[in-house]
């Protein structure tokens, strides 16, 4: 059921079924090999706070194979767009926050892994059928294999781990199924949240655009006298705040 | 009294911290994030800063931000607005950057350290360039000139510094106002030459030594000097509305042609001595337009610095600012200014705003008094001398890492990993062993003490290779960087050497020159032994070690020069093509798993690929 459901929605949904655009498809690779990059960069940002060399080492590969994936999406974003494409970044924040004291919360990070690569897996599985292009098929098709085994090493170093912490593992994995799903939440609301914005700037800039627009033409073109008078008064009053503050 | 410094939401987002005048840490956000340039706000490296000043964020006295949020959205809008009713789409995409990003950075700042509002003091942008150049250069007084894309309102501009009577003066004397930028200029050449802006403008600087500047007229008539000293850019050759569109008019087309696609590549080269194969008109039109842009960048600096000589008598001359990192337009400063001494900071653009911001606010206290003569040095990065690594690095011998490489390997058979670690007294060993595979023609990864700050690897994250072996040079282009064969090598050489190579180093060392700030002709008898670090005009771009800076990294320089004869080594920056440079050894290693770096040093363990 979960597997048609998310079938129907790839299909109907991601632009790189939906649309022929080069450049929704370049947009959208490239949002894939930033969520690989970032998958890699939380396994070494966890990997100093991890004292279990096992675990350690699972982290290790699992970056190398994040950022090999990362690099595959990356290749194809390029050679699919129709020009240069621009960088995609994201802010860097680490999902679980380890203090390399309490192991408790490595078990915490493992879970995080081992779902987020189940889900992966289940995912890279419906685009393999449902994406068109056959260039993406394969990438994803080389990838999937990957991921296969990162779902299963993962989940045996976190039942592992979790034996010797004492943890619960279905709560852990129920837990952690709920911290993605809010995740993805965020990320389609995030999208959708600049609509009404947009919507705004338009009403704002039909409106008020016009009265404006005279005042920036001539602050535009101001002269380096003015603008060098501007830039001391600038000094100025940061000196003054600055003093003002003391 | 401390101070944090930030930079972020432009490109090269940074964090410093700057105590009782002195910078004691710096850190670009994108070496700890994996993304090159990245703008983000820097919390990773707010963290390692704060870490590496032993400081909680409690005891910040104020934080320096490295603009003004309010200027620059006054700014964007009178950009945006100009074109009205034209341009929605670039006036809603930037209103909701800034509306969302930037205008928060209070909140930000307060919500990612716990310090409060009310010690957060915005800095203007070009001022905290300035500071920064000048507090590093050792300089009682200078000239300053900042050029960069944009600061608030200045796209080029002008101070007077000193620090008579300890205390940072630094006043502005002139600018260009924007959107008559440089900067910008440069950029959207680099835009038509196929690079992506704000990241490739070194390899336009890299393609112009393979041309003439014969179209130099035409790039006069968009770029006009003034009699002054100062220019003026013709905007209707321009379009800056969309900054994610090529930022050129119609007007440019017609006068420059199509621009070249990103997708053919270059045939230059600089192996073979730059006998190039099968260059095409086009290929050569290009590398001429590349060269005509640089020519003329370089004449409109020099009259910049004619004028500023004229003005403020200084004999002393700091370049600040991202146009800055142009090391051939900074020699042509060095040898054609006038000025007696060019200082460059190490890391000139906004990943050293964050820098400028804490030393400008320092500054500009009431109370302040600058330190006398503090040594400057680029080492002020994050170091991670406590992170383990051993235990890994003795497991990953049973790994193969082949299935998952980009690059292929040319190795051969890796039969498994060898590991040595050296007692910290047994350095001269170490060097020794580095030295001998080194001459074997290996590729050396070397990675110890804190990370240096800005884009130039200076000893302490860098490839090493031997600078005249070409073999070598082209594995580490293909195998290891995938790096453009246009683009080319640094190389390092000691200070007490240095005059072998370079006539500007016989009597004194020029403070631009050392740390790869400035390209400088090779002298013709000691052209071979540095063979592969030669651009095709018998240039590089030289970073002289000085024991005292640096004495890991003489010391192995003297290593090699026993060993090979030859007081030069081929350095460049420890990173793959994409990435940023690295900055721990956790990330040393992921590049030596996937990659054909062949010897790779972790301070004193050192890790071979037996083959």
């Amino acid at each position: 059921m979960s597997f048609r459901l998310r079938h129907l929605l790839i299909r109907h949904v991601l632009p790189l079924t939906t649309r022929n655009s080069a450049r929704q498809k370049t947009r959208v690779l490239q949002e894939f090999a930033q969520t690989e990059l970032d998958s890699a960069w939380q396994s070494v940002y966890a990997l100093p706070k991890v004292q279990d060399t096992d675990t350690r080492l699972l982290l290790f590969d699992h970056a190398v194979e994040e950022l090999f994936h990362a690099d595959l999406f990356s290749r194809l974003a390029a050679e699919k767009s129709p020009d240069l494409p621009g960088q995609l970044i994201t802010r860097r924040e680490p999902l679980i926050a380890l203090d390399g004291k309490d192991q408790g919360r490595v078990v915490e990070f493992l879970a995080y892994l081992s779902t987020g690569e189940t889900e992966i897996n289940t995912d890279f599985e419906v685009y393999e059928t449902a994406i068109p292009d056959k260039d993406i098929r394969r990438v994803i098709k080389t990838i999937r294999e990957d991921e296969v085994w990162h779902a299963k090493d993962s989940t045996e170093q976190l039942e592992k781990m979790a034996a010797v912490e004492g943890k619960k593992l279905s709560w852990l994995r129920f837990r952690h199924l709920l911290f993605l799903a809010q995740r993805r939440y965020a990320s389609v609301m995030g999208k959708f949240g600049t609509l009404p914005m947009t919507l705004m700037m338009f009403v704002a800039y039909a409106l008020f655009g016009g009265i404006f627009a005279s005042q920036a033409r001539r602050r535009l073109s101001m002269g380096s006298g003015e603008q060098l008078g501007f830039m001391r008064r600038q000094q100025e009053s940061f000196r003054a705040k600055l003093g003002a503050s003391r | 009294m401390n101070i944090l410094g930030i930079s972020s939401d432009f490109h090269d987002s940074s964090a410093a911290i700057v105590r009782d005048g002195i910078l004691v840490a710096t850190a670009a956000e994108e070496r700890f994030s994996y993304q090159k340039h990245d703008p983000t706000f820097p919390g990773l490296a707010i963290q390692a800063c704060l870490k590496q000043a032993g400081l909680q964020a409690g005891e910040i006295d104020f934080v320096a931000y490295h603009e003004s949020p309010a200027e620059k959205l006054s700014r964007v809008m009178a950009s945006r607005l100009r074109d009205f009713p034209r341009g929605f789409l670039p006036f809603a995409r930037s209103m909701r950057e800034l509306a969302m990003g930037q205008l928060w950075i209070k909140f930000d700042i307060f919500q990612s350290t716990g310090i409060e509002p009310r010690k957060i003091h915005y800095v203007p942008h070009h001022l905290g360039h300035a500071s920064y150049a000048f507090a590093a250069s050792g300089f009682e007084d200078a000239a300053v000139l900042v050029i960069d894309a944009v600061g608030e309102w200045a796209s080029t501009s002008w101070f007077k510094a000193s620090r008579a009577g300890g205390r940072l003066e630094v006043d502005p004397a002139g600018l260009v106002p924007y959107p008559h930028s440089l900067g910008m200029l440069y950029s959207a050449f680099t835009g038509f030459l196929g690079f992506r802006i704000n990241d490739s403008e070194c390899s336009t600087m890299a393609l112009a030594s393979f041309g003439q500047p014969r179209y130099a007229d035409r790039v006069r008539r968009i770029l006009r000097g003034q009699g002054d000293g100062t220019y003026e850019i013709d905007l209707s050759f321009f379009d800056f509305s969309d900054s994610e569109r090529l930022p050129v008019s119609r007007k440019f087309l017609e006068l420059f042609g199509e621009p070249r696609s990103f997708r053919n590549k270059l045939p230059f080269a600089i192996f073979d001595d730059g006998k190039n194969a099968a260059v095409s008109e086009k290929d050569q039109y290009y590398a001429d337009v590349a060269a005509s842009i640089q020519a003329v960048l370089e004449d409109a600096v020099l009259a910049l610095c004619a004028k500023l000589r004229r003005e403020t008598g200084a004999a002393n001359l700091c370049l600040a600012g991202g146009v800055a990192l142009n090391a051939t337009m900074n020699g042509r400063v060095i040898r054609e200014s006038g000025f007696e001494n060019v200082f460059v900071p190490p890391d000139p653009g906004d990943g050293g705003g964050a820098a400028g911001a804490a030393l400008a606010l320092f500054g500009n206290l009431p109370e302040a008094r600058m330190p006398a003569n503090p040594a400057f040095h680029p080492y002020l990065g994050a170091d991670f001398s406590g992170l383990r690594v051993d235990d890994l690095a003795s497991r990953l011998e049973f790994r193969d890492w082949s299935r998952h490489r980009v690059i292929p390997s040319v190795l051969g058979n890796l039969k498994g990993i060898s590991m040595r670690r050296f007692e910290p007294t047994a350095f001269e060993s170490l060097a020794g062993e580095v030295a001998e595979d080194l001459k074997k023609g290996k590729i050396v990864g070397w990675l110890q003490g804190r990370f240096e700050n800005g884009p130039r690897a200076l000893g302490n994250r860098s490839l090493l290779i031997d600078p005249a072996n070409r073999d070598a040079a082209r594995r580490l282009s293909r195998n290891v960087k995938l790096r453009a064969p246009y683009r080319p090598y640094a190389c390092s050489v000691s200070r007490e050497r240095s005059g072998d190579f370079f006539d500007q180093a016989r009597d004194r060392i020029p403070p631009a020159m050392r740390w790869m700030a400035s390209t400088h002709s090779v002298r013709e008898e000691a052209r071979a032994k540095v063979a592969q670090a030669l651009h095709v005009d018998g240039t590089t771009r030289p970073q002289i070690v000085e024991r005292s800076e640096n004495p890991r990294f003489h010391r192995l320089l003297e290593a090699w020069e026993s060993a090979s004869g030859n007081p030069a080594i081929l350095n460049t920056s420890f990173n793959e093509s994409g990435y940023p440079m690295v900055s721990s050894p956790l990330d040393a290693l992921l590049m030596f798993a996937r990659t054909d770096i062949e010897t790779l040093v972790l301070d004193d363990l050192v890790l071979r690929k037996e083959v």
